[in-house]
């Protein structure tokens, strides 16, 4: 049911891509297509180029951007504000507050994205799991049952409270808020990735695939999977940036948290923690780490909202009708969700509203 | 002589999407008089539903672009004010009907308050309370006259009309409004009105939707109707319903109508004149008799004898060669010359003909009827195509 | 059709009957998790050779765990929902506190709700244009800003530069009686107006924060179901019926764009009633977001789960009266 909004003539087949070589170059079209079609997303990946490499850097080759192992060596420069010297001052012994929080760079980002593939693998694992074989009266009925509760439970628990609980428990350490945040946060994941499964299921392409006589794990892996990756890719992105925060809000929270055992790491909460007290009287200190934090989910967040409103088929029409999208070439599938109507909830996007649906 | 109701002049319209400039619209002009049906006619994507949203500029501005022309509407030229001044004309002065009726009623708000809506605009328009179109004033799009606009009573009733409650059912609405929304209903042949007030658009037939739509639009006594395909979403039998109806309304109401399909069978039921468009253009235009008894161009000629025919058995559907063109590149010359069979080495180089009168028929034309006119160069072989 | 109050009744009747598992759910495995993981909290509640109260805690937390909680359970049914290590009535404190936090997450929703729909409203309009772009980044930059950054700022700079106060929920305490325990709502209800504002002085910045950090979910949301609705066929017949815009906008479109809005909404409201954490620290305000930090790092117990199972209902009635809503906006749905 098409609209009868005079449309530009756009060429979309149905259809998935089949080629290798299409599926190799379906990412960076799409990456191209994303910064493209907003301003925003472009800032948000060169930022996110920057930091990639900035990391790098402090990993490989500290010096050239200033980073000075090790870390935490008092000086004779006490409470300096930021200068050229030191480019976000010291603190009230004299530790360099910039090579700080630079050093606490590839520290964060990987805490963070080891905690989102985490969350990404077993959660996701967990809700295809749940979404695909929930057909009643069957071992695979029950099971999915069982993790939908045991999901449900974890929702229900405030995450910050649960991870906070898990942390302070098994000891206060920077170590143990990782496995807290990622007991915490898998449950998303299995919502978000059962939600879509569920509605990829019904659609005619793999009822068409049974027909054809495909094996339930082919039609599984080639045709269910496939189709949610992208929803799940593009929540993934923009949650990177909130397991940054959420991460670095609880590492603060946590009374006297005993940081990394080796005395040449830095973390960004950590370091608010350690000098909130100070807060007055030398800003920097607290600012540098909160700015860092703050630029660093930006980025992401740019990223991924751009991506996301690429990958939305609602925005999507929304940006072919002006003149920031190219409409897909005729190899792409079309998923011209017809909204007739009021807007239907985008799986995913929307948590899993059980009543009325 | 009555001047025309709606004359649209050289009007052309581009849509600047990435990928390129689409002429959606080129130098089209036709009038509309009073009391008539102007049928337009043409293929998908011809152009002829961005004509019916440009006429009451509701096309969506930043992709589209005017690149010239104009629309004068009681002899107003809508496309010289600003186009936040539009909304006086639209409703009473010009009512639109749309393709899809579940679509194009509000999902959310009851068959009453929907009706009662735009009952009430009309009403508060026609009491002085609102500002109105006034073609006859020096200033037709006067703001100033009227008291402040105060919500009335259908303007905020949709609000909480969906919630669990049926205000259609309440005592406290005013007797004009529910009367108006009854009366326009039984207009539009829905045998138990009051029936249908308190329900959604969803638990509507088709073709009820789409009489409540052409209720709603009448309901507003707007002096022009567009109707964009008003019946193509609907099955056989149930089109053929609503276009009776649509012609017995014709015979009551005064309103002039610009009909919009691409189905000749029903233009030619309907229309008094029609025009037939082609990748942006208007290439034919005429009393309805003699566009579908005498075509004076190739393209038209060739649509009415693509029509697959009751009496011929055997044989291939003719269809016509080629395809339609892509708007962001438009063949040079006529645009219709690469699947023309009259086709000739001007027809490629020289810059599109405009349309010129044909001979004049000899009979059957009254004095209200307009020319016939055809954009096509060797109209007169016209004839002789099989 | 399924949508008469009895069905409604229904609908609401099994989701509280669901909220029962859940809950029991969440009670084990907090108990579960608490006990194993610090097993004899007694050494850190009793540090000093207190030999008789250590004595008693020790042998209470030498029974078996599944016998702990069968004791644990039956009291939380009777209305004793434990103490704390200073022996402070667990239930009577979270009473008190638990409506504080709900003020305060009702405030910022109101915020979220009042500027981040008009500005996913302008985005919509104005897509792709400089106003959308300003409008993403405001919102994004919002989400950015970890909690506590964003509190100390306004604790510090916004506060004085705004002259408005930056701790607990009035200046000192009222003078009145306060039954419901939502500042302004009992200020309002003692008639008392310069009390009232002193209120709602106090909620301002706590509550501005806590909209700030979360006003992208309305917007973004608000802004993708305005852009899948505004090429609908109604919009345009709204248009065509004379409306000015803006009631084109605002209630033609936008009463079904809200319909995806109002359900993340109201599932964000869960989330926001368990994200005051800090909030609540940094600000002085007197919830359970505060008493949970407390109960949590003192090893309290009781405390810890009592503020869970307020939580875990609070998630569970958000998300109850979301799909209400849901179900309120949306003539197409029944319910189940």
């Amino acid at each position: 049911m098409a609209s009868k909004t005079p449309r530009v003539p756009v060429a979309l087949a149905a259809g998935p891509s089949r080629s290798a070589i299409v599926r190799v170059g379906r990412p960076l079209r799409l990456l191209w297509r994303v910064l493209r079609s907003n301003p925003l997303s472009l800032v948000g990946f060169v930022l996110v180029v920057l930091i990639v490499v900035a990391t790098a850097l402090v990993y490989l080759a500290p010096a050239v951007i200033g980073v000075h192992y090790p870390l935490n060596q008092p000086s004779n420069a006490l409470g300096q504000p930021p200068s050229w010297a030191h480019p976000f001052g010291t603190d009230p012994i004299g530790i360099d507050i910039y090579s700080n929080v630079m050093a606490a760079l590839p520290v964060d980002l990987s805490i963070a994205f080891a905690i989102a593939v985490f969350a990404l693998v077993f959660g996701g694992l967990l809700g295809l799991v749940a979404g695909f074989w929930d057909t009643r009266r069957t071992l695979g009925g029950a099971v999915s049952v069982v993790i939908l509760r045991i999901t449900d439970v974890f929702l229900a628990f405030p995450s910050l409270i649960l991870a906070l609980a898990i942390a302070v428990s098994l000891g206060r350490g920077v170590p143990q808020v990782i496995i807290a945040v990622m007991l915490t946060w898998w449950p998303y994941y299995t919502r978000l990735v059962r939600g879509e499964v569920l509605s990829v299921k019904h659609r005619q392409y793999v009822t068409a695939a049974r027909v054809a006589g495909v094996s339930e794990t082919r039609i599984l892996f080639r045709h269910v999977v496939r189709n949610v990756i992208e929803p799940v890719v593009v929540y993934f992105t923009m949650d990177i940036g909130t397991v940054i925060v959420t991460f670095s809000t609880v590492v603060f929270v946590i009374p006297n948290v005993i940081s990394f055992p080796s005395t040449n790491t830095s973390e960004w909460g950590v370091m608010i923690q350690n000098y909130q007290d100070s807060f007055s009287a030398l800003p920097w200190t607290v600012l540098a780490p909160g700015l860092a934090i703050f630029l660093t989910v930006l980025s992401f967040s740019l990223l991924g909202d751009g991506l996301r409103d690429v990958l939305d088929p609602r925005t999507r029409r929304a940006m072919l009708e002006t003149r920031r999208l190219e409409p897909a070439a005729p190899v792409e599938k079309a998923e011209e969700a017809e909204s007739a109507g009021p807007a239907a909830p985008v799986p995913g996007t929307v948590p899993d509203v059980t009543g009325p649906s | 002589m009555t001047a025309s109701q709606l004359a649209v002049e050289g009007l052309s319209i581009d849509y600047e999407v990435g990928t390129g400039r689409y002429h959606a619209l080129s130098d089209v002009s036709v009038t509309l008089d009073p009391g008539r049906v102007l049928g337009i006619v043409g293929e998908t994507g011809c152009g002829k539903s961005t004509l019916a949203h440009a006429i009451p500029r509701i096309l969506p501005e930043p992709p589209a672009r005017v690149v010239s022309g104009r629309v004068i509407f009681q002899g107003v030229d809508l496309y010289a004010v600003p186009k936040w001044k539009l909304p006086l004309v639209r409703g009473t002065g010009i009512g639109m009907i749309f393709q899809e009726p579940l679509n194009s009623l509000n999902p959310a708000f009851r068959v009453y308050d929907q009706l009662a809506e735009a009952v009430i605009i009309r009403q508060r328009r026609e009491a002085g309370l609102a500002p109105m179109f006034r073609p006859e004033q020096e200033n037709p799009f006067d703001y100033s006259r009227h008291p402040r606009v105060r919500a009335g009573e259908g303007l905020t009733g949709p609000f909480v009309g969906s919630v669990a409650t049926d205000r259609a059912r309440r005592p406290r609405v005013p007797d004009s409004v529910r009367g108006e929304v009854l009366e326009y209903l039984r207009l539009v042949r829905i045998s138990d009105p009051e029936s249908i007030l308190g329900r959604f658009p969803h638990e509507l037939s088709g073709g009820m939707r789409q009489r409540v739509m052409i209720a709603q639009a009448l309901s507003q006594r707007p002096s022009l109707l567009i109707a964009d395909e008003p019946t193509s979403a609907l099955d056989v039998t149930i089109q053929a319903q609503v276009l009776t109806l649509m012609k017995e309304l014709l015979a009551e109401i005064r309103t002039s109508i610009l009909f919009i399909s691409h189905d000749l069978g029903i233009i030619s039921e309907m229309a008094d004149d029609v025009g037939v468009m082609y990748a942006g253009r208007l290439v034919e235009h005429g009393p309805v008799a003699e566009i579908f008894g005498r075509p004076r161009h190739p393209y038209t000629k060739a649509l009415l004898h693509a029509i697959p025919s009751r009496y011929k058995a055997d044989g291939d559907l003719d269809s016509i060669p080629g395809s339609v063109p892509n708007l962001s590149r438009l063949p040079t010359g006529c645009c219709f010359h690469p699947r023309c069979a009259l086709a000739r080495r001007e027809c490629g180089e020289d810059p599109p003909p405009a349309l010129v009168p044909v001979d004049p028929a000899p009979t059957g034309r009254t004095e209200r009827d307009p020319p016939h006119s055809s954009a096509c160069r060797f109209f007169s072989e016209v004839e002789g195509l099989p | 059709m399924g949508r008469s109050p009895l069905d409604l009744a229904l609908f609401v009747g099994k989701r509280l009957l669901q909220l029962i598992p859940v809950l029991f759910g969440i009670i084990v495995l907090t108990f579960v998790f608490t006990h194993i993981a610090a097993s004899n909290p007694c050494a850190i509640w009793f540090p000093k050779n207190a030999v008789g109260p250590r004595e008693a805690c020790e042998a209470s937390f030498a029974q078996p765990l599944y016998h702990q909680f069968y004791v644990y359970f039956v009291n939380l049914l009777s209305g004793n929902w434990g103490a704390s290590v200073s022996g402070t009535q667990v239930l009577p404190v979270i009473a008190l506190a638990t409506p504080e936090t709900i003020e305060l997450v009702l405030a910022a929703l109101f915020l979220m709700i009042v500027i981040g729909i008009p500005l996913g409203v302008l985005a919509a309009q104005s897509n792709g244009r400089l106003v959308d772009h300003l409008v993403r980044v405001f919102y994004l930059s919002g989400w950015a800003t970890p909690t506590y950054l964003g509190a100390v700022v306004a604790v510090i700079f916004l506060g004085p530069f705004l002259g408005l106060p930056t701790r607990g929920d009035f200046t000192t305490p009222p003078p009145f009686a306060q039954p419901t325990h939502m500042s302004v709502l009992d200020a309002l209800l003692a008639g008392n107006l310069p009390w009232t504002l002193n209120a709602v002085e106090h909620l301002i910045l706590p509550a501005s924060v806590l909209a700030f950090l979360n006003l992208g979910i309305a917007t973004r949301m608000t802004r993708s179901s305005m852009l899948s609705v505004l090429p609908l066929d109604y919009v345009k017949t709204a248009r065509m019926k004379g409306l000015a815009e803006g009631w084109v906008l605002y209630k033609h479109a936008l009463r079904n764009a809200l319909i995806t809005t109002t359900t993340v909404l109201g599932v964000t409201a869960g989330g926001l009633l368990s994200g005051t954490v800090v909030v609540e620290e940094v600000f002085a305000w007197p919830g359970i977001g505060s008493y949970a930090y407390a109960a949590i790092t003192e090893y309290n117990f009781d405390g810890a789960i009592a503020v869970v199972i307020v939580y875990a209902v609070g998630v569970v009635i958000a998300n109850l009266i979301a799909d209400i809503l849901y179900g309120v906006l949306d003539p197409k749905v029944e319910w189940r």
